[in-house]
This record gives structure tokens, C-alpha cells and sequence, in this order.
């Protein structure tokens, strides 16, 4: 079983001590990448719901930077100890309730030993809290709560604050501050030194008139900066000057008397001075000082990195990051940082020069605004040879992302425009499929129209240049069907051949036309026309398949389903009349079965026996998707379980948040031949998928000609596993040994500066061309340009070398 | 229910300022304007007392570049010197006592761009003072407060004993004015008692102009700024470089040159540059080091002042915005201990952006007026109510506390809290700047059609009024007011380069007179018998030179013109025959009539509807009364709690009853011929009601029902007008009541009229709920003038600013908006 397809961006990363690996939270575990290649290494196994916290326990002395020790926290309430390096879990603690966010200031601030015995380190977490109150429902609230984590437990009646939701806590750089963001205001509390159960917390509240994002704090200066949802960023200086300062307060006596002496600031609240730095449209999601506090850097949904010099208010941007910014982390080393994007990448930057040096990228989630545009599915496509699937993605293009793999292969741009992450969504790529043999790609795209004006559909063909699935484009067809919608488009199995149904009324079918020569001598190049035009009582045509062979096409029209001859564009057959228009029409491999879902209030999968033309069989069942094996007699369909029975479901305490089921069939047979449930199964997608040659050697029990089946939720996180494998069959497929080698020789000296040198070797040119070696050959190992001149050490062993040679004059 | 008829069909065309200095007690501030003219601001602690004191018309060609307001001036006054310098090299005084310019200090022959005064409490206080500095600097770990009281209490031990002990004790050393000219030479002059400036040196000339100059606090220092982006430190007494600091950063030749606009020397040792690429810089005046840049503007940055305390700094620019900085001592050591040496920082706070053009000036005043006393009883008895008003402006305009003061080429002055800088708006002092004085003469005997006479700076209008009846309406003047038409009957122009001074209209229309700077003139004014609608203005040769006045009346049966000279006496002239009746010579006490006229100058004149009374105002607020059958001199009112008169007249039912309002907006009736204040001013001025004390606007002028029987009179500013009858009670239990709703409609007065719409339904609820004394009704546009036309109609004549900006030589500033 393969997972994969998680989201890298749900929590912040965080980065090793020696800043050659990125701890991400993916899901259920922590994935490890190597900084330097972008792939991933490892794998942190053990929580039972989503990460939400990782915590890298920082290098205090340089012995102890080779220690890979972390923390993680997350909703299933388990706080979890490991050694990342081997991965190995070595302590967990359970405080039952769902920890939305952790951070450990002490950390951050070692406190000196001074009795031998390290003081006991503690995590604040915030979690959610459901409260039982009297004619209420239960309602959850967030509350900040204190762990001791030495002694495994939860600080008893520790709660510094309880807010409406649970979100996230900032932490100081020095660990001396942590603070949240509610609503109007920001809290904020000062973590005593030595910390213990019962410590007395100094606290203070900044105000504003807007809902505040993010916060964060300088290293070292009392200087707290605060991002709101209209983009502002208030920057509030000697903040809490009265409340945290210990010292004879008499001191500062004169700052209580010209209490109107604080530009800025509002109210009564603790700070010198608060400045407003206007520069974002809209809300800003990152903010962070630089490690030597000279700079603030902040990002937004704009998808436009900037950084501020503090003194001056000078800005430096990183535009055209090409979607919302949601978290910055920086490491240990200074000129590495990464920034997570809402779009599932994480990048890594070059800190001074603000350069993107890899970026490391999941399936691109799923756009919220997909909605906008009705009557289209998730339009995710699966490649069943080369075991990819094709997501389109926000920025109008398509990505392809190795299900194997788990990575990112390549990414088509579908549409010539330039996606800005703030704006809505003008265009959307609703269809994509691929020919059988992966050599052509046919997208339609919608133009959503303004004010009613505007609206363009277009369908284009592409043909695959080579591997890498670089599509090129072949063919621009707009309104294929004027004005009416493109329902489906489908691929002839062996030849270049596609059909496009239409809610318009009719189908046509595309041929590619090879190169032609036309008799003004112009070059024509192969491209897509129409062969034929067809539709049945001018009815909506919904969905097409060709059949196996591609000797029949197969066009729903609304409730019925019209057989035709593809070359001659002839009527065959009219079969079955189902009560809600058909979505999914499929050809069961290479059997004469057809099966046909219909969603809707009367929802009914149908399996139609070709050979008869009529029912096999059918269920009254909400069919999602329905997924055939290639050459088998098996289909699966994604079904959504009815809303009635999730009153039923929760007994069974394992199923919570299931709300579809997988079922295998056999065409025989009506019975399924295998059931699994799933969540998130609405918009899910199903594919079968061939094994590649490679991973039939772990599969050596099935056959391939079965395949793997592909599941899809809705949130693009994937699932791929043997369909007759036994049930709880949870084989792990180790991945394809590209994992990348950390323990790559680190550079030293030269090397590290101009990089590997060109293998130098005189030898090598002695053998191929007999040569009598001018005399003072010396000299031409000192030619050339100096910064491509080798280290003196290896220039003086040739050197030396060919000057004791000189006497044996002749070499064969 | 008043009619109103509206008319925005004057051209109005005021002026930007140029330059603006704040006098050495800070509660007044010169406005220096494009046109040459000068004006004197009285500063107030609060949005009512602000007034425009004087207006001294100078040289219109020449354009000023900067003011200075030295401290002390000659014969002891407590004014000081109003130096001014001007693009073709002159340096003027502008004389605060016989109101013109006078040239100091003929032309260089270069052009002189600014100037810069000694500090004030340079010698005598050196050695305290820099003991102080230092403590206060360096040593002391109170951050500002201490430092504050102490320098502004030294500060008022200098203005206190200021100008005789100095002369008598150091009667050698002058004032020294150090002047940057175009040429790259700093040139210091002495200010003597003299009427001419001495010269005293010239710093060597240096490469570039010399675009500013300012002095250390010490007076031992002067840094100049050059146009190539230098800034050079002077050894005063030396005349040597002491270092150069280069501001252009690179200093490479293709960039256009750096121009440094203005230079602040503050007292921690500071220097802070404004420069013409948008950047404030802040420079350690010991070493020329550069401690902080901020390029906050996006233009260049025209000015920059300092608070008091010298713990903020503000800069201004052709961008409109004012941005403060302010210092920020950086406790790194965080654990609240003694830090002995805190490292200072210069931070970017906040901006405001009041002006819609380049901000020209800034300059910081103190209201220590003579209203000292008597505010602070009024605000001891208004806590001592249950609910004090909220009012915002009365939250930072304290008395005392310094206030910024910006202006620019959108010709409108600004003040704002310079402690709470960006908690506040900022207050229009001056909604109608450079209002042209009109005057309607009623029941004209040509028809009985009112005339109006319009005094603009070169020429008269005088107008016809045409009240079109069918489109009145008795709404509110808002835009629904009735219309009235302006037909010109006569223009006339003076000479150029000769501005009008004053003018006035006699109540039949038949003579109007206006004054220059060189003399006065009468006219005649005659509607041909022969043809119809033709007007003919006739120069009335007068048998006696008259001499230039600062204010002129007719009587109110136009038989005599009243002139009040140059010369501080009171002309009486009779119209028909041209010869002067008597002379005036206003005094304070009776036997000093004799002496030479050494009062303040005369700025307003009202006469009494029977003939008898003549009421002369000078610019302080001392009422002369005047007894025109007797020709003698009736009373003296001294300044009344200090304050200045901004409006005044004898009521038509009573003409022994001078009503006059002050810049403190209080109202006074004065039995004039029982020489005391009235009966209803005796109960009730100093119990006005509180929304009339913060009347939006200074006021800018009264009127008369012309009936005998009426008891009212209609206060009005630019943003509003008020009824007040003397006839009816003035009620202050409605004031209390309605407090929370005036609140209201005065902040959204105070918040640049953005909601004006709304105010004025709440007007007219107020309106709706019965005839009261004290009604307000504000105005939407900016109003120039308003007049009863009859018992029961209201002539009203305004212009929308947005009208009036477009008129101004210099675009407004070009603001990018967000999504456009």
C-alpha cells in the first residue's frame, strides 16, 4: 500500500540543526527531506491524527549538533519524542486532548545547569477543549495549557488563556515571549526563566481595530510586529516596558507620567510606540524577523515575499511566488529558509539574495473556488501505464505527479495567462484525459464569463514531445460545441481518435490528421479536425467510452445510452432508460459489459450486458466515480454512503469520519468481491493503475495484468493498493530507491567554494595520442585562467611528475 | 424661517503659503503667502480661538523664501522681529505696528533661499544651559519628561525677562542671522536696533547653493546645506569648515543633484537633513556620522521641525504628507536596570496627510496666550459638570502642550497635537484662507437694489443682487437654497503692484473708497440718467491728500467716510465736500489725547445706525469708542479676557448696543453710552451655551436683520452659522440634553467635512424641533460671506473648495489609488 498526495503545508516545517534536512508534517507522519536534493529521506510513523506541531530540539553546544532529537504534537493528543535520524520513536506522551500547536520555550533558552539535575522543560500547547455547558451543545474552545514534559504530564490548572478557537502560538527567538492572536488583539506573556509548575506568568494585550493574522516577535529587542486581515503590519516598540521589566520600577517612573507620549498606541496598552507599514492588499499570513532583528520579513496571500530593513522601511520583494504564503522557517544556517505556499510547495531560499534554490512540491491542493463553475467534475485524470495521475491545478495548468513516487513530474501550462493568487479564477481546466498509450492529451477549458459576456470554452489536443510528459500544443479548438458545455472527453483505446460530448445536444468525434503537404507547399502539420458529428433527440449527451477494442462508442444521452460505430458515425443501438442522467459510462475491460452511474436523488449503478443490450444487474447505489481494470472483467466504484446511516456508523468507534466505500466487482457477480472504507470520498477519484515493471518484483503475488487500484479523496491525498490482495494485507511497498543519500561527502576548501574540479588527468591523454611531451610542459599546467587553476597540491604532483619523467623521452 | 439665497459665483483665488515662523512666545505664527502677503495666526489651545490677527500686504513680486520671528525686537516689544527673505535677494522686516513691509537689507544680488536666526538663549544662558544639555543628554536616565519641563521652564525665563535686561546687559551683542544664498556662501548679519541689518561675515564660499542653514543649539555651530548634497559644519565664530558631511549616496555624476531643503540642529546633538530625494536623515553632530535614513516621503521633503522636547522630529514634503519620527531609547538590556548609556534610535512612527498639495512649512507653537487664565477657569467649570463633553480636539489642544503647524500649496494651515501626533486628525485653522472682505449695501437708492461690494486683491466688483423669489426655498443653506443672482455692475482696477488694502461701500451705494499702500481713494458711483442700466464711477478729487489706511467706514447715512490711517489716527472725512472733519487719535485714557498716537493699529470700524457712535477695533481686541457728533474720543474697552475681536456691530434696534464676538467665542453687548457691558451680556456671556463656545470655524463675521424691531443676530464662519436672539432666554438645559448630539455633529465638523450630509440632517432635526436660541446650521461649502438681504431672507456667498483648488497654480498631488 502506497500513500501519498498529503498536504506539506498544513503545519510550519522545520529544519534540522544542521540544516540539511526539513522536517514537514504530511498528514498522519513527518516526512524528512534533504535540503540539498529536495527528496525525501525518511519517514516519522506513529501519530493517529494529523501532525500539527515539529519541533527541532536545538543545538546548544556544537557536540550536541549531531543529536536529531524533535518533538511533535498532534490532534490525536499525543506528544511524541524521536531520534529522527534512525527514525525511532522514543517516548510519547498522551494529554488526550487535540493539540492544534506546541512550542518549548525553555528550548530555546537553556537555563545553566546549576545543579547537575536539567529543571524540568516544558510545552505549551494549545488545545481544544469541548465544554459542557448547560443548554448548549457542546461547544469546543481553545485553551493554552502547560505540559511538563520531564514528568509526562499535563501542569495541573495551568490555562493562560481560553480563546474561541484554537490556533497557533508564536514563540519568541530567545524563547522569553510566547504570544497568540485573538480577534482584535494580541496577548502576550513573558515565560519565566526558570520555569516551573507554578509560575507566575507577566502578561500584557496589544490592541487594534482589526482582526490580526499572525504575529511575531524580534530576537532582540522588545519589538513585536503584527499582520491584520487588510494588510497592515503594526510594528509596536518597547513593548511591555512597564509590566516586564523587573527592575526598580522608580527607574522608569518618568514613563508612567507622560503616558500620552506614545505615538501610536492605542489605549492603554503597554508599548512605546506603534508604527503602521502598509504595503499588502490583502491579509498577511508570514511574518518573521531576520535572526539579527535588521529585517522583517512578511508575505501574504498576494503570493509576494517581501522584506523590510526596520530602520529604514525599505522593501525588497520575491514577487511571483504564484500562490498565498503560509509559513517562513528559518535555520541554523543563515542563508536557508523555506517558505511554504499555499499551493503545496515548499521552497527553499538562498536567504540574502532572495533566490527559490529547489522547491518541494506535492499534488497542488485542490483550489476552493472550483466550485464556481457547475456541471464539471474534479477533472483529475489517471494515467493508468505510467502510474501518474493529471490534477488541474489554480495556476491554469495541468500537474502530473508520480503516484509511485510520490513527487511532481512536470506541469503543462494549459492556458497563456498569468495566475495571480489574490484574483479570482477566470479561467479553470475542467477536463483532461490521456490516450491509452500516453502520446496525446486533450484539456477543455472554461473561460467563466463576466457579467454574462465572455464565457469560452475551448478544447485542446497536445501531443507528448517525450518521457516527461512535456506536452506540446497541437491542436486549439474553441467552442467545440458552441456555446454548450463540454461534458466528457474520451480517447480511442488504439487509434488517433477522440470523442467530446456535449450538454449542448450532440457529440463529435476528432481524428488527428497526419502531415500534409498542401499544393501551395505549405507545411500542415498534424493536427485535430472533426470526423463526425452526432446526437440523439437532441438530448444532452453526458458522458462517452469507447470500448476496448474502440469498435463501439458508447454516448450517454441523459437517461439512455446510444451505441454507435465510431468510423461510420452510425446509431447501433439505443439501450436502458435509468431515472437520472448518466455521469460515468465504462467499458469493463475487455468484456462485453458496460456500466453506467447516475448520481442524483434516484441514484442508480447500472451494468449493462452488451451481448443482451440490457441490465445485467444494477444498484441503487450513489456511485462517485467507477474505475475499470483494463483487461479484467473487474470494476471498482467509489460510492458515497447515504447521509442516514451515519447515525448507524459511529458505533463502530473506527469508522469516524467514513463517508464512502470502495467496492471491487466482479461483472458475474453482483456480490462485491471486496469493500473499503474510505473518507473524504466525495469529489474522490478511482484509477487502476499497471504495476510498473520494477514494482512487479515486490508484487510478486499478483498478477499484473490485475493492476493496483488508486484511490483519490477529495483533499488529492492518495491511496494505492492491490484490490485482491487480502484485506489487511498493509504491505509496505518500500519506494523505488531514490531516497537520496544524506551522508553525501560534504564539501571542504576548494571544493566547497568553486565546486568539484574537472578530472585532471594526464595520463588519460597520454594513452589515446602518442605525444612527446614538450620539454617544459610545466607550463602548460600553469596556463590558463587562474580561478580555473587546480589547488596548488595537485598541480605540484603533476608538475613534479612530468618533470621526472622528462628523460624517457619517447612513450611507445 | 430664514430664506437663504446662496450665490458661489465669486472668484476666489487664494494664495499658498510659502513659509511660516512661530514668534518667540509661540503663540502666534506667520504665514507667509505666494502673493507677498504676510498673516498673523493668534495660536489657541483649542479649534475656537484660532484667528487671523493681521494681514499685512507686501511686495507682490517679490516671492518670499523664508521667515524668522527673532525674539526681541526694537524698543522692547514683546512681538520680536518678523524677518522675511525673498528670491531676489531682499531681506524685509514686515512691521507689526504700522503694518508694511520694510526692506533691511537691500539686495545681494543673489538670491537668498533661507535663513536662520541665533538661538535665543544663546549668550546669557550659555554656560547654564549647556550643563543641562548635558545632564539631560547623556547622564540622565529620564528619558523625556524631566528634560521637558526643565527646557521649557528656561525657555519662558528667557521670554519673560526678554528683550530690556538683555540689552541693558549685553547691549553690544545682537541677534546674528546667518543667510544662505545662492551663491554658496553663508552670510551672517547682525540684527541690531537699527532699522538695516549689519553685516557681519561671510562664511567661505563653497561649491553648489546654499539651499539651508541652521544653528547648534549652542550658537556656537552652523551646518549648511548645499544643493550638490553636502552638508557642511561652520565653526560660527571661526568662519572654518569643521567637517562635511556627503549626503548624496555614491556621489556618482549621472544622478541629478542632491538638494538638502532643510537642516534641524537638535539640542541631544543631533542633526537631521531633509533632502530632495525623499529622505530624512539623521546625523551625529559630533562626528558627521550617519546614525539613521528613513525615505519615508515620496517627494522632497520641503521642511522639518522639531517639538519642544527635541524627542521628535516631523518632516513635510511635496507629497502632502507631515511624518513624525520620534526617538525610541532601544532597552536591549531588557531587564529593567539602570542602562547607563541607552542606544538612541530615530524611528518612523506614523504620517498624516491633511494637505492635498505640497506642505511648504511646518513649525511648532505653544498656545500661551493671554486667554491663559481665564481657559483654565473654563475648563475647571466644565469638569466641574456631570458630563464633560468628548470633544476630540479638546483632548490634545491643551494649554501648553505644543501643537505642529503645517502649510503648503494647498494655501490652508493645519494644526496638530504634536505629542499625540496619530491619535488625532488634525484641525483646520483656516477653511476660508484669504477671504476677500465684501460688504452688501442695502436699500440702495437705485431701486432699492443691494449692492455688493467685493474687494480682491487688485481690483473692486461691485455687484448687483437679484433675488430670484420663485426659487426660493426656506430650507437650510445647504445645496437646496434659493439662488441669487450677481449682475456686475463696476469693476475697478488699481495700478498694479499696488494692493488693496481695505474698501468700503456706503449704505445708499452711491460712494465706495479703497486704500492701497499709497494713498486712499473716493468714488462716486452714478447710474446714468440717459441710458438704461449703464453705471458710471467717478474719482471724487479730494481737497486733502488722505493717507493710506488699514480700515475704512462710512457712516450709516454716508455722509462721512472714517479712515483709519497709517499713522494710527482716525481720519473723518466728509463725502460730499472732501475735507477732512477731524482727527481722531485713539488713547487709552481721556488726557492722553494729546500725545502722539501710539496705539496698536486699527484693524475694524463700526458705525451706529443713528450716527452717533463709531466703535474703532485694533488688531489686539481694544475697543475705541467714539462719539461722531461730539468728535470726541467716549471709551476705552480693553481686550476683553484678552482675546481679539473678530466680529462686531452696532444692533439696528438699539444703536447705543455694540455686540461684539471674540476669538475666544464669547459674545459681548456693550451699553455703549452707559459705558458698560450690556444687560444680557451681564447674565449670560459667561454662561454661553457649550456648543456655541466650540463653534466649527473661527467667526468670521455677524449680521443685523435690517429691522428695527429684531432682537437676533447671525454669527457665522466658514463652516457655519448661528442664530443667537437676545430677546429670548439662553436656555442650557436643551445644552445638556443635546450634548451627546453636538458632540457628534462637532467631531464630523473636525473630521475635514467628510460628513457634512450628515450633520446637516442632524441640523435640520434640530431645526424641526422648534425655534431655539443658539441654532446652528452648518454649511456645506466653504462660505465667504453672509448678510440679511431683508428681515427675512439670508444672501449667502460660498464656493465649493474643490472649485477653488482647481484654481491653484500647482496640481495637487498625484496620489496612486490602490486597484485603480
Amino acid at each position: 500500500m502506497i500513500t501519498g498526495g498529503k498536504s506539506f503545508v498544513s503545519s510550519p516545517p522545520a529544519f534540522s540543526n544542521d540544516a540539511k534536512r526539513l522536517l514537514v508534517c504530511t498528514g498522519n507522519t513527518v516526512s524528512i527531506f534533504s535540503t540539498s536534493t529536495g527528496l525525501q529521506i525518511s519517514e516519522l510513523e506513529g501519530h493517529g491524527a494529523p501532525v500539527t506541531s515539529v519541533i527541532v530540539v536545538p543545538a546548544s553546544t556544537p557536540a550536541s549538533k549531531v543529536l536529531c532529537h524533535c518533538w511533535t504534537a498532534s490532534l490525536d493528543g499525543k506528544i511524541k519524542f524521536w531520534d529522527f535520524t534512525a527514525p525511532e520513536l522514543m517516548r510519547t506522551i498522551d494529554v488526550r486532548l487535540p493539540i492544534h500547536s506546541m512550542v518549548i520555550p525553555n528550548l530555546l533558552n537553556q537555563p545553566t545547569k546549576s545543579n547537575g539535575k536539567s529543571p524540568n522543560l516544558f510545552a505549551y500547547i494549545y488545545v481544544e477543549v469541548v465544554k459542557q455547558k448547560e443548554g448548549q451543545p457542546n461547544s469546543s474552545c481553545g485553551q493554552i495549557r502547560k505540559c511538563n514534559l520531564t514528568q509526562s504530564r499535563l501542569a495541573g490548572g495551568v490555562n493562560l488563556a481560553e480563546t474561541h478557537k484554537p490556533g497557533c502560538i508564536t514563540i519568541s527567538p530567545s524563547g522569553k515571549y510566547i504570544g497568540i492572536c485573538e480577534a482584535h488583539k494580541l496577548r502576550i506573556w513573558e515565560i519565566p526563566t526558570k520555569d516551573s509548575d507554578n509560575a507566575v506568568y507577566k502578561k500584557i494585550r496589544l490592541h487594534h481595530t482589526k482582526t490580526f493574522t499572525t504575529l511575531a516577535f524580534h530576537p532582540t529587542e522588545r519589538v513585536v510586529a503584527a499582520g491584520d486581515v487588510t494588510g497592515r503590519i503594526l510594528l509596536w516598540r518597547g513593548v511591555g516596558h512597564r509590566t516586564f521589566s523587573t527592575g526598580d520600577k522608580f527607574i522608569n517612573g518618568g514613563l508612567n507620567k507622560d503616558a500620552e507620549e506614545r505615538p501610536g498606541v492605542r489605549g492603554d496598552d503597554d508599548a512605546d510606540s506603534c508604527t503602521t507599514w502598509h504595503w499588502h492588499s490583502v491579509e498577511v499570513n508570514v511574518l518573521f524577523f531576520s535572526s539579527d532583528g535588521a529585517y522583517l520579513f512578511s508575505g501574504g496571500r498576494e503570493g509576494v515575499f517581501v522584506v523590510w530593513q526596520l530602520d529604514t522601511g525599505k522593501k525588497k520583494f520575491l514577487p511571483r511566488i504564484g500562490s498565498p504564503l503560509l509559513y517562513f522557517t528559518n535555520s541554523s544556517d543563515p542563508s536557508l529558509s523555506s517558505i511554504s505556499c499555499a499551493n503545496n510547495r515548499i521552497h527553499l531560499l538562498r536567504m540574502p539574495s532572495m533566490e527559490i534554490l529547489r522547491s518541494i512540491s506535492g499534488i497542488k491542493l485542490p483550489s476552493s473556488v472550483s466550485d464556481i463553475y457547475e456541471g464539471s467534475g474534479s477533472g483529475v485524470f489517471f494515467d493508468h501505464t505510467a502510474g501518474l495521475v493529471a490534477v488541474p491545478t489554480d495556476n491554469y495548468s495541468v500537474q502530473f505527479y508520480s503516484l509511485f513516487n510520490d513527487c511532481e513530474i512536470s506541469e503543462v501550462q494549459i492556458c497563456e495567462r498569468n495566475h495571480q493568487p489574490g484574483d479570482e479564477a477566470t479561467v479553470k481546466v475542467n477536463l483532461v484525459a490521456l490516450s491509452r498509450d500516453g502520446s496525446t492529451m486533450g484539456t477543455v477549458e472554461t473561460r467563466v464569463p463576466e457579467e454574462r459576456i465572455g464565457g469560452l470554452a475551448s478544447l485542446k489536443f497536445w501531443a507528448c514531445g517525450s518521457q516527461n510528459k512535456d506536452f506540446s500544443l497541437s491542436t486549439v479548438i474553441y467552442e467545440p460545441h458552441r456555446d454548450a458545455g463540454v461534458s466528457s472527453i474520451a480517447f480511442h483505446p488504439t487509434c488517433p481518435m477522440a470523442v467530446t460530448s456535449s450538454y449542448g445536444g450532440d457529440f463529435k468525434i476528432w481524428v488527428r490528421t497526419p502531415d500534409t503537404r498542401l499544393k501551395d507547399q505549405m507545411l500542415q502539420s498534424s493536427g485535430w479536425r472533426c470526423h463526425a458529428v452526432g446526437s440523439y433527440k437532441k438530448k444532452p449527451m453526458t458522458a462517452a467510452a469507447f470500448s476496448a477494442d474502440g469498435s463501439v462508442l458508447a454516448v450517454a444521452a441523459e437517461n439512455v445510452i446510444t451505441l454507435w460505430d465510431p468510423e461510420q458515425n452510425i446509431l447501433v443501438a439505443v439501450v436502458g432508460d435509468v431515472l437520472e442522467p448518466i455521469t460515468t459510462l465504462s467499458f469493463v475491460g475487455k468484456s462485453a459489459y458496460l456500466v453506467s452511474a447516475s448520481p442524483g436523488s434516484n441514484p442508480q449503478l447500472t451494468l449493462w450486458s452488451m451481448s443482451k443490450l440490457s441490465t445485467s444487474w444494477s444498484y441503487k447505489l450513489n456511485a462517485e466515480d467507477v474505475s475499470c481494470s483494463l483487461d479484467g472483467s473487474t470494476f471498482a466504484i467509489l460510492a458515497l454512503l447515504p447521509k442516514t446511516s451515519e447515525s448507524v456508523e459511529p458505533a463502530e468507534g473506527t469508522l469516524q469520519g467514513v463517508d464512502g466505500a470502495i467496492l471491487l466487482f466482479n461483472v458475474e457477480n453482483p456480490v462485491p468481491l471486496a469493500t473499503w472504507f474510505v473518507s473524504k470520498a466525495q469529489g474522490g477519484k478511482l484509477g487502476f493503475i499497471q504495476t510498473s515493471p520494477k514494482l512487479e518484483d515486490e508484487f510478486a503475488d499478483v498478477k499484473p495484468d490485475h493492476g493496483l487500484l488508486a484511490y483519490m479523496n477529495s483533499d488529492y491525498e492518495y491511496v494505492l493498493f492491490d484490490p485482491y490482495g487480502e484485506k489487511d494485507h498493509n504491505q509496505s511497498i518500500t519506494r523505488e530507491q531514490n531516497l537520496s543519500n544524506l551522508e553525501e561527502k560534504e564539501k571542504i576548501g576548494y571544493a566547497s567554494i568553486y565546486g568539484e574540479l574537472a578530472e585532471f588527468s594526464v595520463e588519460k591523454d597520454q594513452t589515446q595520442i602518442p605525444y612527446i611531451p614538450y620539454e617544459k610542459n610545466w607550463e602548460t599546467i600553469f596556463s590558463g585562467p587562474s580561478h580555473k587553476l587546480a589547488p596548488l597540491t595537485k598541480l605540484c604532483l603533476d608538475f613534479l611528475e612530468s618533470s621526472l619523467e622528462r628523460r624517457s623521452v619517447t612513450v611507445e | 424661517m430664514v430664506k437663504v439665497h446662496r450665490s458661489s459665483s465669486v472668484e476666489w483665488n487664494p494664495s499658498p503659503v510659502v513659509a511660516l515662523a512661530t514668534s518667540a512666545d509661540g503663540s502666534q505664527v506667520a504665514a507667509a503667502r505666494g502673493d507677498g502677503s504676510l498673516e498673523i495666526w493668534l495660536v489657541s489651545p483649542g479649534s475656537v480661538g484660532w484667528h487671523c490677527q493681521l494681514t499685512i500686504h507686501g511686495d507682490p513680486n517679490s516671492r518670499m523664501s523664508s521667515l524668522v520671528w527673532c525674539p526681541w525686537g526694537p524698543r522692547g516689544s514683546s512681538l520680536g522681529r518678523l524677518i522675511s527673505s525673498s528670491i531676489d535677494g531682499t531681506v524685509s522686516e514686515w512691521d507689526l505696528y504700522d503694518l508694511k513691509q520694510k526692506t533691511v537689507l537691500d539686495s545681494i544680488g543673489v538670491s537668498v533661499w533661507q535663513m536662520a536666526a541665533e538661538p535665543c538663549n544663546n549668550s546669557q544662558f550659555n554656560v547654564k544651559k549647556e550643563v543641562k544639555v548635558f545632564e539631560n543628554g547623556h547622564a540622565s536616565p529620564r528619558i523625556n519628561g524631566g528634560e521637558d519641563d526643565e527646557n521649557g521652564d528656561s525657555e519662558h525665563d528667557s521670554d519673560e525677562n526678554d528683550s530690556i535686561e538683555i540689552h541693558d546687559d549685553h547691549g553690544i551683542e545682537y541677534t546674528r542671522l546667518a543667510i544662505a544664498c545662492d551663491d554658496g556662501c553663508v552670510r551672517i548679519y547682525n540684527i541690531s536696533d537699527s532699522e538695516k541689518l549689519t553685516y557681519n561675515r561671510t562664511l567661505p564660499r563653497v561649491s553648489g547653493r546654499t539651499l539651508s542653514v541652521t544653528w547648534s543649539p549652542d550658537a556656537r555651530r552652523i551646518y549648511s546645506g548645499s544643493s550638490d548634497g553636502f552638508i557642511r559644519c561652520w565653526d560660527a565664530k571661526l568662519a572654518h569648515e569643521i567637517y562635511r558631511i556627503t549626503v548624496g549616496l555614491g556621489g556618482l555624476g549621472s544622478g541629478p543633484d542632491l538638494c538638502i531643503l532643510s537642516l534641524l540642529a537638535l539640542r541631544c546633538g543631533t542633526i537631521v537633513s531633509a533632502d530632495s530625494s525623499g529622505s530624512v536623515q539623521f546625523w551625529d553632530s559630533q562626528f558627521g556620522t550617519l546614525l539613521q535614513a528613513h525615505s519615508c516621503h515620496k517627494g522632497d521633503v520641503n521642511a522639518l521641525a522639531a517639538a519642544p522636547s527635541h524627542n521628535r522630529v516631523f518632516s513635510a514634503g511635496s507629497d502632502g504628507q507631515v511624518i513624525l519620527y520620534k526617538i525610541s531609547s532601544d532597552a536591549t538590556s531588557s531587564d529593567g536596570k539602570f542602562v547607563s548609556d541607552p542606544i538612541k534610535k530615530w524611528i518612523y512612527v506614523g504620517y498624516v496627510r491633511a494637505h492635498t498639495h505640497d506642505v511648504r512649512a511646518l513649525t511648532v507653537a505653544v498656545p500661551i496666550s493671554h486667554e491663559d487664565v481665564l481657559l483654565d477657569e473654563k475648563v475647571k467649570r466644565i469638569r466641574g459638570r456631570k458630563k464633560p463633553l468628548d470633544f476630540s480636539y479638546h483632548k490634545w489642544a491643551h494649554l501648553g502642550v505644543p501643537m505642529l503647524i503645517s502649510a503648503g500649496d494647498d494655501t490652508k494651515l493645519f494644526a496638530y497635537s504634536a505629542k499625540e501626533f496619530t491619535k488625532f486628525s488634525p484641525h483646520d485653522i483656516c477653511p476660508a484662507p484669504q477671504r476677500m472682505p465684501m460688504q452688501l449695501a442695502l436699500k440702495t437708492f437705485f431701486n432699492q437694489t443691494p449692492l455688493l461690494l467685493i474687494q480682491a486683491s487688485y481690483w473692486l466688483d461691485i455687484y448687483c443682487v437679484r433675488v430670484k423669489n420663485d426659487a426660493v426655498s426656506d430650507v437650510s443653506p445647504g445645496s437646496s437654497g434659493g439662488l441669487a443672482s450677481t449682475d456686475l455692475v463696476a469693476k475697478i482696477k488699481c495700478k498694479a503692484s499696488r494692493k488693496i488694502i481695505c474698501s468700503t461701500i456706503s449704505s445708499s451705494g452711491t460712494s465706495f473708497a479703497y486704500s492701497d499702500h499709497v494713498k486712499s481713494n473716493l468714488f462716486e458711483l452714478k447710474r446714468s440718467k440717459s441710458g438704461k442700466n449703464i453705471w458710471t464711477v467717478k474719482k471724487r478729487q479730494l481737497q486733502w491728500e488722505l493717507p493710506y489706511a488699514h480700515c475704512m467706514a462710512f457712516s450709516s447715512d454716508s455722509s462721512r467716510l472714517l479712515i483709519a490711517g497709517h499713522d494710527r489716527r482716525i481720519y473723518v472725512v466728509d463725502v460730499e465736500s472732501g475735507e477732512l472733519v477731524h482727527a481722531f487719535t485713539p488713547c487709552r485714557r481721556d488726557q492722553d489725547e494729546e500725545l502722539p498716537p501710539g496705539e496698536p493699529p486699527i484693524t475694524k470700524m463700526f458705525t451706529s445706525i443713528d450716527g452717533q457712535w463709531l466703535a474703532a477695533i485694533n488688531c489686539f481686541g481694544d475697543v475705541y469708542i467714539f462719539n461722531l457728533e461730539t468728535l470726541r474720543q467716549h471709551w476705552f474697552i480693553s481686550r476683553l479676557d484678552g482675546a481679539s475681536v473678530t466680529a462686531g456691530g452696532f444692533t439696528p434696534r438699539n444703536s447705543n448696543i455694540l455686540i461684539i464676538s471674540t476669538s475666544s467665542n464669547h459674545v459681548y453687548a456693550f451699553d455703549v453710552e452707559a459705558k458698560q457691558l450690556g444687560e444680557w451680556s451681564m447674565r449670560h456671556t459667561f454662561s454661553l451655551p457649550r456648543r456655541y463656545q466650540e463653534f466649527p470655524g473661527e467667526v468670521i463675521g455677524l449680521s443685523f436683520p435690517p429691522s428695527s424691531s429684531s432682537s437676533s443676530v447671525i454669527v457665522y464662519s466658514p463652516r457655519a452659522m448661528c442664530l443667537i436672539d437676545f430677546g429670548m432666554p439662553v436656555d442650557r438645559e436643551d445644552d445638556t440634553e443635546l450634548a451627546n448630539g453636538e458632540e457628534l455633529t462637532l467631531r464630523m465638523l473636525q473630521s475635514n467635512g467628510k460628513l457634512k450630509r450628515k450633520l446637516k440632517d442632524h441640523e435640520l432635526e434640530i431645526r424641526h424641533s422648534g425655534r431655539k436660541n443658539f441654532e446652528f446650521c452648518a454649511f456645506r461649502d466653504p462660505v465667504l460671506f453672509v448678510e440679511h438681504l431683508s428681515r427675512n431672507s439670508l444672501l449667502v456667498i460660498d464656493k465649493p473648495w474643490m472649485q477653488v483648488v482647481k484654481t491653484l497654480d500647482t496640481p495637487p498631488v498625484h496620489r496612486h489609488i490602490f486597484g485603480t
